[in-house]
């Protein structure tokens, strides 16, 4: 069996990549593929430690949290595709009106 | 089954049937208003229900549980969906997509109930989700430029949030091998290790999102200015306390083990939060900003009662108990004052700028379109002199009630300092509160009287009459909060 | 006040952590800037596609519609993932035990979440989301 530690290193692994992505991203759509990262990552930890507890309410907790995740990525479509419309980019820099 | 069991979750069940109601209806019945209407009957029967349910009850496998906690938080949040719902009537009269916003405003209020009354991380974290999607898409409503930036920013650091609370909770689970509060409470009594601590950090950042304490604020102004003026009200008001409700249960029940890590970590925050939030809002001449950086020191001075609680649990003193539950109680006060009175100040300011937009001006949140509020608007413009002394915590309004039984919580806990900074910012936002009164009550008005719309005016005066009654009459309040911060830390 | 002293001790691996956690990046970032030489040329600097000289824009715009489909699609399609633990409880003693108008409750709790599916369906269906233009 593969050790836990590997599972959760990459866990920690695929969230600091999702973390770095959020910090320098400003692509409306590569913002919402790191938060599926991020989520995902998560979603590794609690499968994976599931695995080494004798029960699955880890398990349970990841498939809530997938379709949360496919709820999530509905709205912020949407959204995207609104701004999109009205603002005609999805990049961020251009979309700052307001500040302080 | 006896489903009279389950009747202390009925408010939940009945709103959820409503708003699923209303989606349906909304297909079929072109009615203006039918909605509003049923959303707000629906909300009213709600109110009975968790005022009248039968309290210490466990329900669906001991995920949920019906306590005086869960009820005080429930309570608040259906209060500013009452006032919300009732200023919408008028303001969404004739939208075309009125019954969307009604349905998301209900599943909004539910993710927030069912958050208050959560023991298991799983139902805690759907809850929150529930909220958290159906106010993205309020956020960007009115399909203005500025809600889509509002809402854009809300979501991409709402869901940040989340992802950081979710990784935090899936290394709880990891270290205690279950996801119920109680069980992991005791698990890392007994022992936790360095990967609980890592946790506490993820879901303290996770929660600080959402209750937008400083640095996690950066959102919360440009989302109060940017989205409709009446989901800016849910937000600060429902959204931000549904944070607390989370927060308390995980933090101070299930992380009571880590009490010296986080005693340290809101005690910064705290501090930080009030004294940054208060200064930048002095600089502010949109109002709903300046409202929106108020928000974000009243969060600041509601995260004291974390420090009151991480400081005297576990100590020699012999009140460590009594003190704590002071603490929570002037939280929670504080929460109840806030919800009411910042409700009602962007009310208030949704009645300016439905008026400025009447008259095709621009940045119908600026200042100078308050001068001789007074005059043109009366009953606005004197609702909004109570909220914003209630919000600078004058008395007799519910703003003094919450801020007294904190501080005299503070300092009985020793925190003599959090106290004084906390009063010295108080002096510091009475400031900016005054600038606005000046404006409205001093200055020559730049035009003539406006009819105030009629869903408005009423939640205003519901709103007022809430805030000074709780301020002219305190006690059955302190009571209330008081036994339902004893039923979270007994 | 807190009875118990705060251990600063217990921190400074955190400390450590965190400086080297800073150093790390900066000396790698900056080994790679020193070490490797820089020649770039056009030639080098064009997209690879597979030996091919590159023609025309490699982004094409899709119509929005077509993501109006994916949001429907992506949030049904989840919603599927329920039934697995649905199928591994519904049979279990548990859930036989309790009744609902005659039903196993398991059984009810399905037909109320896919009555809220299909309402979502009707809902898409007449905004017309489902109709591609």
């Amino acid at each position: 069996m593969i050790p836990l530690e590997l599972y959760i290193l990459l866990a920690s692994v695929m969230f600091a990549i999702g973390l770095y992505g959020l910090a320098t991203q400003r692509n409306g759509i590569k913002l919402m593929m790191c938060t599926e990262i991020l989520l995902n990552s998560a979603n590794i930890n609690l499968v994976a430690f599931s695995a080494y507890q004798p029960n699955v309410n880890g398990q349970v907790f990841a498939l809530f949290s997938i379709a949360l995740a496919a709820a999530e990525a509905g709205i912020g479509l949407a959204i995207l595709i609104t701004l999109y419309r009205l603002y005609g980019t999805i990049d961020l820099d251009n979309i700052n009106a307001m500040r302080w | 089954m006896d489903l009279g069991y389950y009747a202390p979750l009925g408010a939940e069940a009945l709103l959820t049937g409503v708003a699923l109601l209303v989606v349906l209806l909304g297909l079929f019945v072109k009615n203006k208003n039918l909605g509003g209407y049923l959303s707000l009957i629906g909300l009213g029967i709600a109110m009975w229900m968790v005022a009248s349910a039968k309290l210490g009850t466990t329900f669906f496998f001991d995920t949920m549980y019906v306590d005086g906690f869960s009820q005080f938080f429930k309570a608040v949040f259906l209060a500013v969906s009452i006032l919300v719902v009732i200023a919408s009537l008028s303001r969404y009269k004739n939208h075309p997509g009125q019954d969307e916003y009604y349905a998301l405003l209900l599943f909004a209020t539910v993710g927030m109930m069912v958050v208050a009354s959560a023991i298991d991380l799983i139902t805690l974290f759907v809850g929150f989700e529930l909220a958290s999607l159906s106010t993205y898409a309020l956020a960007a409503f009115d399909k203005e430029k500025k809600n889509l930036e509002a809402a854009m920013k809300y979501f991409i650091f709402g869901a940040a949030s989340s992802a950081l609370l979710l990784f935090g909770f899936s290394l709880l689970y990891g270290m205690t091998g279950s996801t119920r509060i109680a069980d992991i409470a005791a698990i890392s009594m007994a022992d936790f290790g360095p990967a609980t601590l890592v946790a506490l950090i993820f879901v303290i950042a996770g929660f600080a999102f959402k209750m937008a304490l400083v640095p996690f604020h950066m959102w919360a102004p440009d989302t109060y200015e940017g989205s409709p003026t009446l989901v800016s009200a849910l937000l600060a008001a429902g959204s931000k306390k549904m944070g607390f409700a989370a927060a308390f249960r995980i933090i101070l029940v299930a992380l009571m083990a880590l009490r010296l890590e986080w005693y340290v970590a809101f005690a910064i925050l705290a501090a930080v939060t009030m004294t940054l939030g208060n200064v930048v809002a002095v600089w502010q001449t949109n109002v709903r900003r300046m409202l929106a950086y108020s928000s974000v020191a009243q969060a600041g001075y509601i995260a004291i009662a974390f420090v009151v609680i991480g400081a005297v649990s576990g100590s020699t003193n012999p009140d460590a108990t009594y003190i704590s539950q002071l603490g929570l109680a002037g939280g929670l006060l504080q929460i109840l004052g806030h919800a009411l009175m910042k409700t009602g100040a962007f009310i208030a300011a949704g009645v300016v700028g439905y008026m400025v937009l009447r008259e095709g001006k621009e940045n119908p949140d600026d200042i100078e379109n308050y001068a001789g509020l007074g005059q043109r608007a009366p009953i606005t413009a004197f609702c909004m002199l109570i909220f914003l002394f209630a919000l600078a915590g004058i008395p007799p309004t519910a703003g003094f009630v919450g801020k007294f039984v904190l501080f005299n919580a503070a300092y009985d806990a020793g925190l003599l300092w959090l106290v004084l900074l906390a009063i010295l910012n108080s002096a510091l936002s009475l400031y900016y509160y005054l600038r606005v009164i000046k404006y409205m009550y001093v200055y020559k008005p730049a035009g003539g009287r406006i009819s105030e719309p009629k869903g408005y005016v009423l939640a205003l005066l519901l709103a007022t009459i809430a805030v000074v009654g709780i301020g002219v009459h305190p006690e059955p309040f302190i009571g209330w909060a008081m036994q339902a911060a004893a039923a979270l830390l007994p | 006040m807190t009875s118990e002293p705060l251990a600063v001790e217990y921190y400074v691996p955190l400390i450590m952590f965190l400086i080297m956690g800073a150093i790390v990046p900066i000396a790698a970032l900056a080994a790679v800037k020193i070490i490797s030489p820089l020649k770039p040329n056009r030639r080098k600097l064009s997209m690879y596609e597979g030996g091919l000289v590159p023609i025309r824009d490699a982004r094409i715009q899709f119509n929005v519609q077509y993501y109006l489909f994916a949001i429907v699609f992506v949030i049904f399609d989840v919603e599927v993932l329920f039934l697995y633990p649905w199928v591994y409880i519904y049979a279990s003693e548990v859930m036989q035990r309790v009744m609902v108008f005659g039903m196993n409750i398991a059984v009810f709790e399905m037909l109320m979440f896919v009555a809220v599916l299909l309402l979502g369906l009707l809902y898409a269906i007449k905004k017309e989301a489902l109709r591609w233009v």
